[in-house]
């Protein structure tokens, strides 16, 4: 085991500039889950969702020779997937439960069945360019910060503003208002004069083309390929980090830095073969953190207090 | 419509319009190959050939078919009193290890007619252990299991890898897995077929679960709990315990479906051995409206599937992972055909 | 001549089964305090629906300030000037005060939400104005019930409320906040606003309106002045002073063991509030002991930790003199009989068959079981045999449970708990919403286990059926157990007087 080798200045840089890199993904899908559970809706279909965005947005990309129509693509297939979410848990009321893990099945067949279908199976699969990491002039020099936070790609830059805008729109204005009544007294936002349902799907809608924009980035942004299994489990990894981030996208940041981190170290343990420490506790560790998270703080102390029941209008 | 009003009030004419709804799946599934440039008709006809044209067709559609069916199963327990375990994938995998653990330390010493059921029953026993926390956290303090479950998966999934990478690893072998299980350990198969007596396990659970469900005051309590848990309580029914039981059940079977998986199928654990089974098994419990008899049909109609898809992939060109796509679309629609044909009381 | 502020003629609300409001006439002027009386189901909540747009009215007209409008939501209600604060609050508690405002207001500068200093002084102004002291950055679950109250009141003056409809404001206030509801209701009108309180307590509305209209089965009985009449005038107005004849009932030999005692009880609500109060009763075996009370008055938690269902904070509990306090619901069930008053939450299983509702309870006992194995036999022919003696409507044994009507389903939990020959019966508004012919069969039924020794316990909000049934009466208001008097030395009009807060001697 090198040791010495790890602790090295340009290990650590590198393994945090990778932690970052690693944490997008699964980031975009944590904020577009938040907004969804805010409203009151529980969307177990994530890992499906990036899957059919993951593929939209590599196949968009390959065929137009331009990434950022690829990410365009991505939300707008997982915005797709939103609107199906929708219909089936808020107007047919099938159990949300159930409708997600449809979703899940639905995205991922559909998303490596029409890679395969078109692409094929190769040695070599088809490449596109990722995007180039872009290091901003000046902060980029800063000994340690610079390499790890201001040399990332043009994407990451912008999910920084992407969370501040959630966070501004949740709290400061009339529909985010309205969202997390929707989740907490539906009820009580319909006496108000507000159609819940309508609130809910945009909301459904928004989240999940977050979600789709997730898997995108990962196969368009970062890796520029796509293959079978490239979504790795993010999609329930992202499910376990809205319930670790209290619903607040602020503390979201931090629990995908955490799994980007764990994701780093893991892969440079694999690589090194570690016998004595095994990667794969990294790889349990969002798992654990957010069943402890659970009995520490109790679930019902920070979740939206009607997240997961259906809501009609009641007539009497 | 009118017609629908009607037919809500109509059981047969439900379950036609349930059907019909259903079977959408085929026409949407259909759009999509033509778009792709292959014939659907033969497609659908290949795929049907594929999947009953051979006797050994017929009998890898038994063995798909006994893992998904014996999760399914212990899944209508856990569903029929409202506890949505999803956690089967990992109890899956927790009964597999548990097996090949004695398996492998025992194999070769103890006759099979000993080891045999001891691994079955260690099966069991992990399975039912990997279930208990969320069960309990359930009942006692009312966090979801859905998301315990959930979570308890991917702690099996990677300490699969690991004890495949390191502590069970086979030596001889560069790729992480296990040794191989000796003969005495592993399942017969029936009559010189390609088919392992868990088959008949699985079938024989199908009664089983049909039996406990309506036969025995314990299902007759766990049916209570899942109808009205208010009523269940006020008769003096302990519901926490009916949530435990039918936690430690459901993990009971899926850890028997792992065990039963290594011994009858692969004979050494790797990682694949995870491959979505507790996941599908959900969609087939639904699929079966938590009715063995339609687990029953569910599972194989799932494994047809998967097994007439090998020979559609030759015969025109379309990739297996399409037949995944279709369980999707059969389980989605016949959710929308369940939803709208619900009785609005 | 002065325009009232409100008027509603004749108006007539049906529901399937009941008439909730026939031809009701109501008026409101400006700067009135109007009190609407009745027991439950009287029709009060219902006519104030109409009012606020929440039923659409089967006949009749309503007149705002002279105007005559159809008010078809509660949107178009809060157009009109009227504003309602109902029993069950309407708000976020995880919000803030000044969040709560902001639900359905809208915003001048959309889409972002008001300016939150700008709201909030206003709301500081609306609280200056009508002496509600309310903090905006206050958190609603942190707030004792009263003062949310006072924040559901400033929302609806927020929304520009010029008649305000108060349902039972009082029953979840404590006697200080009913002075400072008091003094609200003062502000507000000084200023020319209307209140329409619905209660059924008595004193309060002696002393806090200008104006009572009293209602009974859904119509009006009459609407008087204040300061015209009195609480004996009110409460048979309230109750009527019809008296059935009561039936001839054996005379038992009352033994002095209580069969269940209950001593020094007390139990909380589900905030936490104190729902029972320091009750102490007893039921004999052979005899009917009634409590009678309006709903809300600790009547389900009392039920509730009888059974097992809620626990206790502080008190006994026992049966035939062995405490059962800490017992498991299942061990109590051994020897008590349960008919809750919401039948269809705790009584009866929809998806269940006939057959096996009948079984819920006594399903581990012969000759149902025997060793965990259901003996379906047996279970059909005991069924058959139930479903024909309680006169169960049902096409077979196989029927779900939730396709019985009310009075069939009520048979079938009779049924089940008679027949298992218990020793005490807690029945829990056993006739509600029942036709004639079941509330008959069911006072038939408690009638006869009483005649053949077995205690029974019936709690009721029918003052009719309390008199009835019972060999002795108790009244609950407010949790406390108002007193325990012989039925046949009691006047009717007293135990009204009882049961709406007002004791004897007062």
């Amino acid at each position: 085991m090198p040791w010495d080798l790890l602790l090295r200045e340009a290990f650590i840089v590198s393994l945090f500039a990778a932690a970052i890199r690693l944490a997008m993904p699964v980031l975009l899908a944590t904020l577009g889950e938040i907004i969804t559970e805010l409203s009151g809706v529980s969307n177990l279909g994530l890992e499906g969702i990036m899957t059919i965005g993951a593929f939209a947005g590599f196949a968009i990309a390959f065929v137009t020779g331009n990434t950022w129509w690829g990410l365009l693509a991505s939300a707008i297939t997982g915005c797709v997937m939103g609107l199906l979410m929708s219909y089936l848990s808020i107007s047919l009321k099938i159990d949300q439960f159930l409708a997600g893990l449809v979703l899940v099945l639905l995205g991922s067949s559909l998303g490596n069945f029409l890679y395969r279908q078109i692409f094929g199976l190769s040695g070599s699969p088809p490449r596109i360019d990722p995007l180039p990491a872009m290091p901003i002039p000046y902060l980029s020099d800063i000994p340690y910060i610079g390499e790890i936070f201001f040399s990332q790609s043009m994407f990451v830059y912008l999910i920084l503003p992407i969370a501040l805008i959630l966070w501004f729109t949740i709290n400061h204005t009339t529909w985010g208002l309205k969202l997390r009544a929707s989740g907490e007294v539906p009820s009580a936002l319909q006496s108000a004069g507000t159609n819940v349902s309508l609130i809910r799907y945009e909301a459904v809608i928004l989240g999940s083309a977050l979600v789709g924009l997730g898997g995108g980035f990962l196969t368009t942004g970062q890796l520029g390929l796509y293959i079978e299994g490239v979504i790795a489990g993010r999609g329930w990894v992202a499910l376990a980090l809205v319930i670790f981030s209290r619903w607040n996208p602020g503390l979201a940041i931090i629990g995908a830095v955490i799994f980007g981190t764990a994701d780093s170290i893991q892969f440079r343990l694999q690589a090194f073969g570690s016998e004595i420490i095994p990667y794969e506790i990294f790889l349990m560790l969002p798992y654990i953190i957010t069943i402890l998270a659970l009995l520490t703080a109790g679930q019902r102390l920070s979740q939206p207090t009607s997240l997961g029941q259906s809501f009609s209008k009641e007539e009497r | 419509m009118g017609l629908i009003e009607k037919s809500r009030e109509n059981p047969i004419a439900r379950n036609v319009l349930i059907i019909l709804i259903t079977s959408l799946s085929l026409p949407i599934t259909g759009i999509i190959i033509l778009l792709l440039g292959v014939n659907p008709i033969q497609a659908f006809a290949s795929l049907l050939e594929g999947a009953f044209g051979t006797m050994r067709a017929i009998s890898e559609t038994a063995r798909l078919a006994t893992p998904l069916l014996l999760i399914g199963l212990g899944l209508v327990i856990a569903y029929r009193c409202q506890i949505w375990n999803i956690g089967a994938e990992g109890q899956y995998i927790a009964g597999g290890l548990g097996a090949i653990w004695i398996g492998l330390e025992w194999g070769g010493y103890i006759p099979s007619a000993v080891i045999i059921p001891v691994m079955l029953i260690m099966g069991v026993v992990c399975g039912a252990l990997w279930a208990l926390l969320p069960g309990l956290l359930k009942a006692r303090l009312g966090l979801s299991e859905i998301v315990v479950s959930l979570m308890m998966n991917f702690v099996a999934l990677f300490g699969l890898a690991y004890i495949v990478r390191i502590p069970l690893k086979n030596p001889e072998y560069y790729l992480p897995q296990t040794a191989q299980l000796d003969l005495s350990a592993r399942l017969p198969n029936l009559f010189g077929s390609r088919i392992h007596i868990g088959f008949l396990i699985a079938i024989a659970c199908v009664f089983l679960v049909q039996f406990i469900l309506w036969k025995t005051a314990f299902g007759y309590e766990l049916r209570a709990v899942g109808s009205n848990a208010s009523a269940a309580e006020g008769a003096g029914i302990k519901v926490e315990r009916s949530i435990v039981s039918v936690m430690l059940i459901s993990g009971a079977f899926a850890g028997l479906a792992g065990a039963i998986q290594i011994m009858g199928v692969y004979y050494f654990a790797a990682q694949g051995f995870a491959s979505g089974y507790g996941y599908t098994a959900v969609l087939i419990a639904i699929l079966g409206q938590l009715n063995p008899f339609g687990v029953l049909f569910a599972a194989f109609l799932f494994a047809a599937l998967v097994i007439g898809a090998d020979f559609m992939h030759r015969a025109v060109g379309l990739e297996q992972a399409l037949v995944h796509f279709i369980q999707a679309t059969i389980v989605m629609f016949f959710l929308i055909g369940s939803a709208i044909m619900r009785k609005k009381d | 001549m002065v325009v009232d502020a409100v008027k509603m003629s004749g108006i007539t609300k049906s529901f399937p089964g009941v008439i909730a409001n026939h031809k009701v006439d109501f008026s409101l002027r400006e700067s009135e305090v109007h009190g609407l009386l009745g027991e439950n189901g009287a029709g009060k909540t219902t006519l104030m629906n109409v009012l606020y747009g929440l039923y659409n009215p089967d006949e009749g007209e309503i007149e705002i300030n002279g105007k005559p409008v159809k008010i078809g939501s509660s949107n178009a209600a809060i157009s009109f000037g009227i504003g309602m604060v109902h029993q069950h609050f309407q708000f976020v508690p995880r919000f803030t005060v000044l969040e709560n405002f902001l639900l359905g207001a809208s915003s001048p500068r959309e889409p972002l939400l008001e300016d939150k200093n700008q709201v909030s002084s206003r709301i500081k102004n609306l609280s200056e104005k009508y002496q509600l002291p309310v903090d905006p950055n206050r958190l609603m679950w942190q707030l004792s019930v009263g003062e949310q109250q006072r924040i559901e009141i400033l929302r609806a003056l927020y929304r520009g409320a010029q008649t305000l409809i108060l349902d039972e404001p009082t029953s979840v206030l404590t006697p200080q906040e009913v002075i400072q509801l008091t003094s609200i209701i003062n502000a507000l009108i000084s200023v020319g606003k209307s209140v329409i309180f619905i209660s059924h307590k008595l004193d309060e509305v002696m002393m806090m309106t200008h104006r009572v209209t009293v209602m009974r089965d859904g119509k009006v009985i009459n609407t008087l002045n204040t300061k015209d009449t009195d609480r004996y005038e009110l409460a048979r107005m309230m109750v009527g002073t019809d008296i059935k004849k009561i039936p001839p009932r054996e005379k038992n030999k009352p033994s002095n063991k209580p069969v269940l005692g209950v001593n020094a009880l007390h139990v909380e609500d589900d905030r936490g509030l104190s729902a029972v109060n320091n009750v102490t009763l007893n039921v004999k075996p052979g005899e009917i002991l009634g409590i009678a009370g309006v709903d809300g008055n600790g009547q389900v938690e009392l039920e509730e930790s009888i059974i097992g269902l809620r626990p206790s904070i502080s008190g006994s509990i026992s049966l035939n003199g062995k405490d059962i306090t800490k017992a498991s619901v299942r061990h109590r069930r051994q020897t008590l009989a349960y008919i809750p008053s919401d039948r269809y939450l705790r009584g009866i299983i929809r998806n269940f068959t006939v057959s096996e509702n009948l079984m819920l309870g006594k399903h581990l006992k012969e000759p149902y079981s025997s060793h965990g194995f259901l003996r379906l036999k047996e279970i059909n022919g005991h069924s058959t045999e139930l479903v024909n003696e309680y006169q169960i409507r049902t096409p077979n044994i196989s029927t779900k449970g939730g396709k019985l009507s009310g009075g069939n389903a009520q048979r079938l939990i009779l049924a089940r708990e008679l027949s298992s020959k218990p020793e005490v019966i807690v029945a829990c508004q056993p006739t509600r919403g029942l036709d004639v012919g079941a509330i008959e069969f069911v006072h038939g039924k408690l009638l006869e286990q009483r005649n053949s020794g077995v205690g029974v316990l019936l709690i009721s909000a029918d003052l009719d059926e309390v008199i009835k049934l019972s060999d002795r009466i108790a009244i609950i208001y407010q949790g406390r157990i108002m007193s325990a008097l012989i039925t046949s030395e009691t006047k009717k009009e007293t135990l009204g007087l009882l049961m709406a807060g007002v004791s004897e001697g007062k």
